[in-house]
């Protein structure tokens, strides 16, 4: 299995007098194999992106397990995730994802820049071919402000993908698409990391979107009131 | 892409803010320049510019932290350490305290030329290097909290609050 969640939760808001229930993200199980493509589902607000921070490492939970591309999460130190999520996990955040001050290659190669999984002679190769996968070599140069939407979550693609992770996580990467582009966008994802034999996991509202998913997680029901703990 | 150049790209990015503010170091530069006695009457004068310049990088510090949020989020999702942001920052400040003051210096350089009035003696003015020295201690003094404040992006709260 590529990722495996047990038991996972995190208190929200904690209560504060003893009759009051606390705001709850709790996860029993959640398995997804090596290199397969899911779809985590459910509405606006209902923990998605918590979800997906606490998968990356990014944010600490207070109980249960989460194991990576064989590598077990420290949730209650997020900082100790820090070099093993550099090296093996591709993050695409909802919302602006892109440097206004960078050229889109160089947004790319800053994926690089930092996770010194890549030696910075092959900086620019790595970079103009993942530009060149997602159909963007030609607009290398152009400065982000310029591009259409779509065009721009193909960029933050392509750095989520450059130094070639072994999971990838999209945070509702087709919010702001047209459902054409949408679609192209989800389609390319799944081609991305099919080529490079990568887990893709993908955070959305959109039951159109999760339908073009072999695998589905409901994620209605991630927050719940609970008297944890007593 | 080094540090430098993510330096260069941001005061770019923010040129606006810097050009004005450079304006502002300009003119007092040569304001300095030109106002007499400040060396030999002792440190009294220098309070107030000073407590000024420190004022005006600490107005520019809190702004690249705030208005640069986003990119500071950005920078440490792909593994950018807070220090590298803090020189980023903080080396802004920097660029535009030593271009305000070789604006100054010019400033000065051309109103000499075409003045008319009787030159001042040197040794009684502020000089070049003094405004400069003034100034660079000014932005590290000023812009040194905001940045670090602004630098110690916690991943976890902002991905938690999106």
């Amino acid at each position: 299995m590529s990722i495996v969640v047990r038991f996972l939760r995190k208190i929200l808001h904690a209560r504060i007098s003893p009759g009051e229930p606390s705001l709850v993200l709790e996860l029993p199980s959640l398995e997804i194999p090596t290199g397969s493509f899911a779809a985590v589902m459910g509405p606006s607000g209902c923990g998605k992106s918590l979800l997906m921070g606490i998968m990356a490492g990014i944010i600490p939970a207070d109980e249960g397990e989460i194991v990576l591309a064989d590598h077990a999460l420290d949730l209650r130190q997020s900082a100790l995730n820090e070099a093993f999520r550099l090296r093996s996990i591709g993050i695409l955040l909802q919302g602006r994802n892109l440097l206004e001050s960078l050229t889109v290659f160089e947004n790319v190669a800053l994926g690089l820049r930092f996770s010194r999984t890549y030696p910075r002679l092959q900086w620019r190769t790595r970079s103009m071919e993942m530009l060149a996968r997602v159909g963007l070599a030609h607009l290398a140069r152009e400065w982000p402000s310029r591009l259409s939407p779509a065009q721009r979550q193909k960029v933050s693609l392509a750095r989520s993908l450059v130094h070639h992770p072994r999971v990838v996580l999209l945070d509702e990467p087709t919010a702001r698409l047209d459902p054409a582009s949408a679609a192209q966008m989800i389609q390319l994802a799944i081609e991305t990391t099919r080529e490079g034999g990568q887990t893709l996991v993908l955070f959305t509202d959109d039951p159109a979107i999760a339908g073009r998913f072999e695998t589905r997680f409901d994620a209605s029901h991630l927050l719940v009131r609970s008297d944890f703990p007593s | 892409m080094s540090t430098f150049v993510l330096l260069m790209k941001q005061f770019w990015a923010h040129g606006r803010f810097h050009g004005l503010l450079m304006i502002v170091l300009a003119l007092s530069g040569w304001r300095l320049r030109t106002r007499e006695g400040i060396w030999s009457e002792g440190v009294d004068d220098l309070i107030g510019p000073s407590a000024l310049l420190v004022g005006l990088f600490y107005l520019l510090g809190s702004y690249l932290a705030r208005a640069g949020e986003e990119d500071w989020l950005q920078l440490r999702l792909v593994g950018a350490k807070p220090i590298v942001l803090f020189l980023i920052m903080i080396g802004q400040a920097i660029l535009v305290a030593i271009i305000g003051a070789i604006f100054s210096e010019l400033i000065h350089q051309v109103m000499t030329m075409f003045s008319t009035a009787p030159t001042r003696p040197m040794e009684n003015r502020f000089n070049s290097l003094g405004v400069m020295i003034l100034f660079g201690i000014s932005a590290i003094l000023g812009s040194a909290y905001p940045s670090w404040r602004g630098c110690r992006v916690d991943l976890s709260e902002r991905i938690g609050r999106r």
